[in-house]
């Protein structure tokens, strides 16, 4: 509570006056020599309760009264929370008050968005400083940059600071809280004042509070930094989150259906039923039924569109509002191609149809598909040329390689495109671990030990997630125990290996169950080595129709990866490689979606052999345009898409117990506002009325009171 | 010398006289009836003769008539022997110097004895607190009332009224019949009164209460905080009296009802006189009433009247019958 005039408080030591009238008046008696005195006493005991209840009941109303009156002409000012109260500090004091502008202060379950009540708090905060204090206001998504920098502010430089707050919005960057607190210690570093402390208004949601800021909260407790906690967020009622909008395949295709999943999470004790999404394909709106999503359920929902054209396209899915607007949109770039460009090395080449050993695998990636441009070339060939960059290269019963063809196997591969090699009598399998399996470190997935006879009963695919031939399990185990190889190259799996890296995604049906198709992650890139040859030699698997299938699958789902960092989450900042040498001069990032003000973007070379275009991070959500000239190129546009950082949406808020676990040794203080309005400071409500109504209330009470209690009886 | 002397008071009462209702013993012819049958105009009855009579006594007439013997009984009217105790503790001090309770009651003492001195009764005194500390004989000579007034003047208002035990000496102390009135202020031990009251009774006295009263005591009339001093001892309480005010009023009249009620169920004449009122008024109206009222019942003793089933229909119905008015209240 504040008094707009203090000093008139001293008046209530006049509340003792009518304490000091009582008393003076006891010694204002008359003296009698009374003769009934045992009357008198039998009187006197008999109403002895309810005479000194009458009197002190009248001393309090009229004490009361007093109060009243000093109190009111005082002018009180109401603060419910008393926040002058919590941050009185003694001496003077470097402030850092943190704003929390993440994903999660939009939430709005009442009235205003928890930002809104954030700004509100900070507004007030600010209020309460005085002119000899220094204060630093800073986002908690970007505490680098700060709104104002260890000011003493005076009155004007108040109101601007305000004014900036006012305009603020919250961005949809996820909580990391470490990050932002490691930021303020260096500016406590450079604090000047002895007494320091940090004012964090936030929703207190649990996103971003990791262990690892209690060493850091310990050391501000050694070093007397003070930590206040504004918390102006609400307790989460419920939210639905549009977790991801992922390709299915890692190419698109113009005129080919590009599948996409959208994973929708509904975190609210409702189920959503027959909900909508709106669907937009470069502007143009499309209704997508959703299925019932029960209650603190997560569904995956497919989402088909087509392209007749390639390009960038920009495909937005958005589910239906909620109290976290935020988290319902998800935008995606997919640059849609017109062709892929396969090359099939072949190392076993013959002259009739089907003699050579890539003829089932041309047939197989090409009849019927237009878009896939498949090359074949013999290995002796393709040995001495200059090697180009399809999205997928595929060594079918090569001999050897040397050392030189496979470091730029490696680069290119690293760079995303796709690699298949298939074994073979030719293969020479010293060269090949020598120089592809490199102990682990290469391009093979294993050590080919030997090639052997096998006796198998057919195929059994693995059941891997994210398992490029994953369509196979698909297919009838009659189809797949068809395929049954006659000899095959034994490989042995390094123990050693990265599990996420090297994967078996299909092996034999024979006792020891060895691997048939392995898998490894090779920087972008995928190989897949297959332990049999691609023609009749060592199967009859090629001539059957589930052959055509798994090539074609498998050839999709390693060739390279047409994504080239356009698809990005809030936070993190545009790394694009420019297909130019000379980088240009200058460019602009513009919003396509909404009327913000253009981003700033940089470009620079790496080793001289790359041109990247940059951006300091992107803390909103949405779809952006990179615009340059390009020296040889000419105008030159890009789009970027930027999502929210739905980790922010984790439906659960700390509670003081949860808290103060983060927090370690520093002890907790929390202030928190709640309700419709925020009443915190000198702007609240003077409360002389009431005390005024107090008052008279009082005077007529003790009137009453009074003549009741004067009156002969 | 005679300022409890009041010649208008006692002109008021001269012409109504004071007499007795029950039979008194005295020692010369007077106004009184007296238990002794002896020389006397007032003829009672008749008796056989009986050898040793008196023949002065015989009634010829009735020999004359029936030829028999018989000797005339007449009724012996006797004067009147009263006795008058005087409370003389501290409290009945309260409203010097004006007029003092014991100014009251010896005003009081001195008027009925003016009266009864002139009826040739024989008038006593008997000043007590909690012991009797004067008494003078009863006389009926004319300066024997001189002697009465002197006795009360010089008279120090002292100790605590606990008059019961020397009420009873007092009462052991009056061999004949006669009357008993007793001025004080009953703010007494009440038991050992009553107690005292019934041992009059009991030897035959006729027995009067004058319970003297001033109007502060009654009303409680004081508009300021006071400071109530135990008038008989070192007491003293602060107190607003309008805030109990009623409270004490009732309880007071309490106490008056109860000592009227517990007189008249014994057959003692209660008179309640506060010190204000005009006493020849009150003594006047009160003997006039004597005259008509019949004779006194007693109905038992003070100390089983609170076993009574029905008290209230009881004191009523006493009251009704009392010749004493009920206490004067200010307008």
């Amino acid at each position: 509570m504040q008094f707009l005039a203090p000093l008139l408080l001293a008046g209530t030591v006049l509340a003792t006056a009518p304490i000091i009238i009582h008393l003076l008046n006891r010694r204002r008696f008359i003296r009698v020599n009374w003769a009934p005195m045992e009357y008198l006493k039998l009187t006197l005991k008999t109403n002895k309760r309810r005479l000194r209840l009458e009197q002190w009941l009248l001393l309090a109303i009229r004490t009361l009264a007093v109060l009243a009156l000093f109190f009111a002409v005082a002018r009180p000012i109401s603060s419910g929370t008393n926040l002058a109260g919590f941050l009185s500090v003694e001496g003077r004091a470097s402030r850092v008050i943190v704003i929390d502008d993440s994903l999660s202060m939009s939430y709005q379950n009442g009235e205003q968005p928890a930002f809104e009540r954030a700004k509100n708090a900070a507004r007030q905060v600010l209020n309460q400083l005085g002119p000899q204090d220094s204060v630093s206001v800073v986002l908690a998504s970007n505490p680098a940059q700060t709104l104002v920098r260890t000011a003493h502010l005076e009155e004007n430089e108040r109101n601007k600071l305000i004014a900036r707050i006012n305009e603020l919005s919250n961005c949809q960057m996820a909580s990391h809280w470490i990050s932002t607190l490691e930021d303020i210690d260096r500016q406590l570093q450079e604090a000047t004042f002895p007494v320091k402390e940090v004012i964090i208004v936030t929703d207190l949601w649990a996103a971003g509070w990791t262990v690892e800021v209690r060493d850091l909260f310990d050391r501000w407790s050694q070093e007397q930094v003070t930590v206040r906690f504004i918390d102006i967020g609400e307790n989460p009622a419920g939210n639905r989150v549009l977790h991801s909008l992922e390709l299915d395949s890692r190419i698109a295709l113009v005129d080919q259906e590009v599948k996409l999943t959208a994973v929708i999470e509904n975190a609210g004790e409702e189920p959503l039923k027959y909900g909508q999404a709106l669907l937009t394909v470069d502007g143009n709106v499309t209704p997508v039924t959703l299925p019932e999503i029960p209650a603190d359920k997560t569904v995956e929902v497919p989402v088909t569109v087509r392209f007749d054209q390639a390009g960038q396209h920009v495909v937005t899915l958005s589910i239906p509002a909620d109290k976290l607007l935020a988290d319902n949109i998800q935008r995606k770039i997919i640059n849609v191609r017109q062709l892929v460009d396969v090359v099939l090395v072949d190392g076993e080449p013959g002259l009739n149809p089907f003699d050579s050993e890539t003829d089932f695998l041309a047939l197989a990636l090409s009849a019927g598909n237009s878009n896939w441009q498949v090359t074949q070339s013999e290995s002796s060939t393709w040995k001495t040329q200059l090697l180009t960059a399809p999205d997928l290269i595929v060594l079918a019963n090569v001999d050897q390689l040397s050392k030189e063809r496979v470091k730029e196997l490696e680069e290119l591969v690293s760079l995303g495109t796709g690699l298949m090699i298939f074994a073979g009598d030719q293969c020479d399998l010293e060269l090949y671990n020598e120089r592809l399996f490199k102990g682990g470190k290469g391009l093979l997935p294993a050590r080919i030990h030997q090639i052997r006879d096998l006796s198998s009963q057919g195929l059994v695919i693995e059941p891997i997630a994210d398992s490029p031939i994953e369509m196979l399990k698909g297919l009838t185990p009659e189809l797949l125990s068809r395929v049954r190889p006659r000899r095959f190259a034994d490989v042995t799996l390094d123990p050693n290996s990265d599990q996420q890296q090297v994967r078996v995604l299909a092996r034999w049906n024979d006792a020891q169950q060895s691997p048939a198709v392995l898998e490894k992650r090779f920087g972008e890139g995928r190989v897949m080595f297959w332990t049999i040859t691609a023609d009749k030699s060592w199967s009859d698997w090629p001539a059957e129709a589930s052959f055509v299938l798994a090539m074609r699958v498998a050839a999709q789902e390693i060739a390279a990866e047409i994504q080239r960092g356009e698809n990005l989450t809030a936070g993190e900042p545009i790394h694009y490689e420019l297909e130019t040498i000379t980088a240009p001069q200058s460019g602009e990032l513009l919003w396509l979606d909404q009327e913000s003000s253009p981003l700033e973007i940089t470009f620079g070379t790496i080793n001289e052999t790359k041109t990247m275009l940059s951006s300091a991070p992107i803390r909103f959500a949405g779809v952006v345009e990179a615009t340059w000239k390009d020296t040889q190129l000419g105008d030159q546009t890009q789009k970027f898409a930027i999502n929210a950082n739905v980790e922010d949406s984790l439906q659960k808020k700390l509670d003081e117990q949860a808290l103060q676990q983060f927090l370690g040794r520093m002890p907790l203080k929390l202030i928190r506002y709640q309700g419709k309005e925020m009443d915190l400071s000198t702007e609240g409500t003077e409360l002389w009325r009431y005390l005024a109504v107090l008052l008279l209330g009082c005077l007529i009470s003790e009137s009453m009171l009074a003549t009741w209690i004067g009156r002969r009886r | 010398m005679n300022e409890y002397l009041n010649p208008e008071i006692i002109g008021r009462i001269a012409g109504i006289g004071f007499k007795t209702r029950q039979p008194v013993e005295g020692t010369i012819a007077g106004l009184h009836r007296s238990p002794l049958h002896g020389l006397s105009p007032e003829f009672a009855d008749y008796r056989s003769y009986t050898p040793g009579d008196d023949l002065k006594n015989l009634d010829w007439k009735a020999y004359a008539r029936s030829d028999r013997f018989y000797i005339k009984r007449f009724e012996e009217e006797s004067n009147l022997r009263a006795v008058f105790i005087v409370d003389s503790s501290a409290s009945m001090a309260y409203g010097e110097p004006a007029f003092s309770k014991y100014d009251c009651a010896a005003t009081i003492a001195v008027s009925l004895s003016a009266v009864l001195l002139k009826q040739r009764d024989a008038v006593g005194l008997a000043i007590l607190n909690d012991r009797v500390q004067e008494d003078l004989k009863t006389g009926s000579t004319p300066s024997h009332l001189a002697k009465f007034m002197e006795v009360l003047q010089r008279t120090k208002l002292v100790g605590e009224t606990d008059i019961g035990p020397a009420v009873s000496q007092v009462a052991d102390q009056i061999h004949r019949r006669g009357v008993v009135v007793v001025l004080s202020d009953l703010l007494t031990p009440l038991d050992r009164f009553y107690e005292s009251l019934g041992k009059l009774q009991h030897a035959g006295h006729e027995v009067i209460v004058m319970h003297i009263l001033h109007r502060d005591e009654v009303e409680m009339p004081f508009k300021d905080s006071v400071i109530f001093k135990d008038i008989e001892g070192d007491e003293e309480i602060f107190a607003e009296p309008w805030a109990f005010h009623k409270a004490y009023q009732a309880a007071m009249e309490q106490f008056i009802q109860e000592t009227r009620l517990r007189c008249q169920y014994c057959g003692i004449d209660y008179l309640p006189v506060l010190t204000d009122e005009n006493l020849g008024v009150v003594l006047s109206s009160y003997l006039h009433n004597r005259q008509f009222a019949g004779t006194k019942t007693h109905r038992g003793r003070m100390s089983s009247l609170d076993s009574q089933p029905d008290v209230k229909k009881q004191r009523d119905e006493i009251t009704g019958n009392s010749p004493a008015p009920e206490m004067n209240k200010r307008p």
